[in-house]
């Protein structure tokens, strides 16, 4: 009497996995099409691009080639236009590391603080992505990699977030060594101050956004800020993961396009655009609890990759963030070389005391009021120093030493004369 | 008609504690309804909205902040728990260091959060009973001596999962309902201000 004589409905039978063009399972990431809707034009572009790609190697900022990427990278041409512009040739590995670099780093396994850490998130980590699901060989490669750079940028080690990113990478190239080195391309000197412990570089990027944002959107800063919506809520999840969190996965590629070529520059620009083109959903929502989910996961048709150029094009915001974030560098650089010289002379005259040879050149010492010559805007203090051989002199002094001073690897070499 | 007639509150909810303890999978059982194995490593924080009724038909909103577990997030919860009227402290019953990091949680709660705020220690994973580390009554007897109520969940089963919200919405403080009665109730989204008053640039909404 328990037998039913009719097969179960279609839908109840399982079926295999479906999966949509990016590898997610069907529903996950929306994604309707691949790269820009170029309409009837598309196969010229992709001709094009092809073109591009066989004439320019490795490729150069050009403005053709920021216009291009921009319009849109053809899929297939991802992986081969993010390596290019990362840099790396057919020798993956920069020079000066030894040849087992990465494979001793990655077979360390288990053994280190960040690695629990890591084993945590592996699973976590796109489970809908039919590279990650389930115990798939890719998350073994996924963790040889992170573990990798954790113990390469010792500072920095593992940061949640760096798991998606590196994940991104595999799912363009099959090979961990490869992607380990990408991965450094594009974390080291870049995003690894973000990554820190104490998230610095973040918060310190995240006042510049502020300023940039009070500028371009007044009103819709006031909006949020009055629902009590600090900018950290939305940065930290868009920022530490490279806007892999975004619901549509066109969005988050063209992003990762832009950081290839523009670096964390891109960060603003995404953020800043996104915030544009969800500018009036945003002003009609009411209170943190209507805001925020639409600042974390929003509509899918405000963020397509050409809504989000269209608006990065209406910002300015390429020229903008440049302007502000070079003023800032600039500040924090000079603020970093006069604390460090500070410190030295400081010791210098303990060890002076002491009896010890002093660390700094007789050249340096003499100038007692030195250190506001760093400042750049002292203008007065910079005419102090009228001899030209002084001021030769502290510049060679300074590429010398106080580059490779502990507390000043922070800030990128740079020609002194911007400084002085 | 009953819908506008009733009283909807807002308050903001935080969730803390050790990475992989069960935050986001808690908040996802209580908002959806399920147990989703497929969850991401949260970034930063997630944010959910869920509404509970009370037995005086009181509508309770609660705005979820869920927090990243990995120690470098530290540094960004006072964005969170800062003017939360509750917070739930998670630990991992299969894991005791998760166990001493949910009580520094509460020590930061006592010395940096809103005097106010409704704490509950909850001990999750309940769903693996052989490879429980912490006893109920270590648990209980922690959360009692610091004046906590104390639950243990499953966010994988349900278990105990909306009965701990149930609780939290119970206890928020009655000051504020009355506050809410004057303010009039057709007020959403605006949170009833009371007992918040240490913030720098307005933490919450109105």
């Amino acid at each position: 009497m328990n037998v039913r004589p009719s097969p179960p409905p279609r839908s109840a039978r399982p079926q295999a996995p479906q999966y949509d063009d990016f590898g997610f399972l069907i529903g996950h990431h929306l994604t309707p099409t691949l790269g820009f809707d170029m309409n009837s034009g598309e196969d010229d572009y992709i001709r094009m691009w092809r073109e591009f790609i066989n004439y320019d190697w490795p490729l150069q900022k050009t403005a053709t080639l920021v216009k291009m990427i921009e319009s849109g990278v053809p899929h297939q041409f991802r992986g081969t236009v993010w390596k290019r512009l990362a840099k790396m040739g057919s020798h993956r590995k920069p020079e000066h590391y030894p040849e087992t670099y990465f494979e001793v780093l990655s077979a360390v396994g288990d053994k280190t603080k960040a690695s629990q850490q890591i084993e945590l998130d592996l699973t976590r980590t796109f489970p809908n992505h039919r590279m990650f699901l389930g115990d798939n060989s890719y998350r073994s490669l996924l963790k040889r990699v992170l573990v990798a750079y954790s113990l390469h940028n010792h500072a920095v080690g593992y940061c949640q977030g760096m798991s998606n990113c590196a994940a991104v990478l595999l799912m363009f190239f099959p090979d961990a060594e490869d992607v380990f080195w990408l991965f450094v391309s594009i974390i080291d000197y870049k995003l690894d101050h973000h990554f820190e412990p104490g998230l610095r570089g973040m918060t310190d990027d995240a006042a510049i956004f502020v300023k940039l944002f009070q500028k371009t959107m007044p009103k819709l800063y006031k909006h949020l800020e009055a629902a009590g919506i600090e900018p950290l809520m939305y940065l930290t999840p868009w920022w530490l993961q490279l806007f892999t969190n975004l619901p549509l996965w066109s969005a988050t590629l063209y992003l990762w396009d832009l950081y290839f070529l523009h670096g964390t520059t891109a960060l603003f620009i995404g953020s800043l655009s996104i915030l544009y083109t969800c500018q009036n959903l945003l002003l009609q929502a009411v209170g943190m609890q209507e805001i925020i989910p639409i600042l974390l996961s929003p509509p899918l048709h405000c963020i397509e990759p050409k809504c989000l150029a269209a608006a990065a094009a209406d910002l300015h915001v390429y020229k903008l963030v440049k302007q502000y974030r070079s003023n800032r560098s600039r500040e924090q650089e000079a603020t970093v070389r006069s604390e460090a010289l500070t410190r030295l002379m400081k010791k210098d005259a303990q060890d002076m005391k002491r009896g010890r040879p002093a660390l700094l050149p007789p050249i340096v010492t003499k100038y007692k009021t030195l250190r506001s010559v760093f400042k750049r805007d002292s203008e007065e203090e910079r005419q102090k120093l009228e001899r030209r051989d002084t001021h030769v002199a502290l510049e060679e002094f300074l590429e010398k030493r106080l580059l490779h001073l502990p507390g000043l690897q922070m800030s990128r070499p740079r020609r002194t004369t911007d400084i002085v | 008609m009953a819908g506008q007639m009733r009283k909807a509150l807002t308050y903001k909810l935080v969730l803390l504690g050790d990475a992989g303890v069960g935050k986001t999978a808690i908040a996802v059982q209580f908002v959806k309804g399920q147990f989703n194995p497929f969850l991401e490593s949260t970034i930063g924080a997630s944010f959910m909205n869920q509404t509970v009724t009370l037995p005086d038909e009181t509508l309770i909103k609660f705005q979820i902040w869920d927090t990243a577990g990995q120690e470098r997030f530290h540094s960004l919860a006072p964005m969170y728990y800062r003017g939360a009227q509750a917070a739930i402290v998670v630990y991992d019953i299969t894991n005791r260091n998760s166990f001493e990091k949910a009580k520094e949680w509460i020590k930061e709660l006592q010395q940096q959060g809103d005097p106010n705020v409704v704490v509950a220690f909850v001990g999750n994973k309940v769903d693996m009973p052989e490879a429980r580390k912490i006893q109920p009554s270590e648990g209980e007897s922690y959360a009692s001596e610091n004046g906590l109520f104390f639950i243990e969940t499953s966010a994988k089963t349900a278990e105990n999962v909306s009965e701990l919200f149930m609780k939290i919405a119970k206890q928020l403080p009655s000051i504020q309902r009355q506050k809410d009665i004057t303010s009039g109730p057709s007020n959403p989204g605006v949170k009833p201000g009371v007992g918040a008053p240490s913030k720098g640039k307005g933490g919450c909404c109105g």
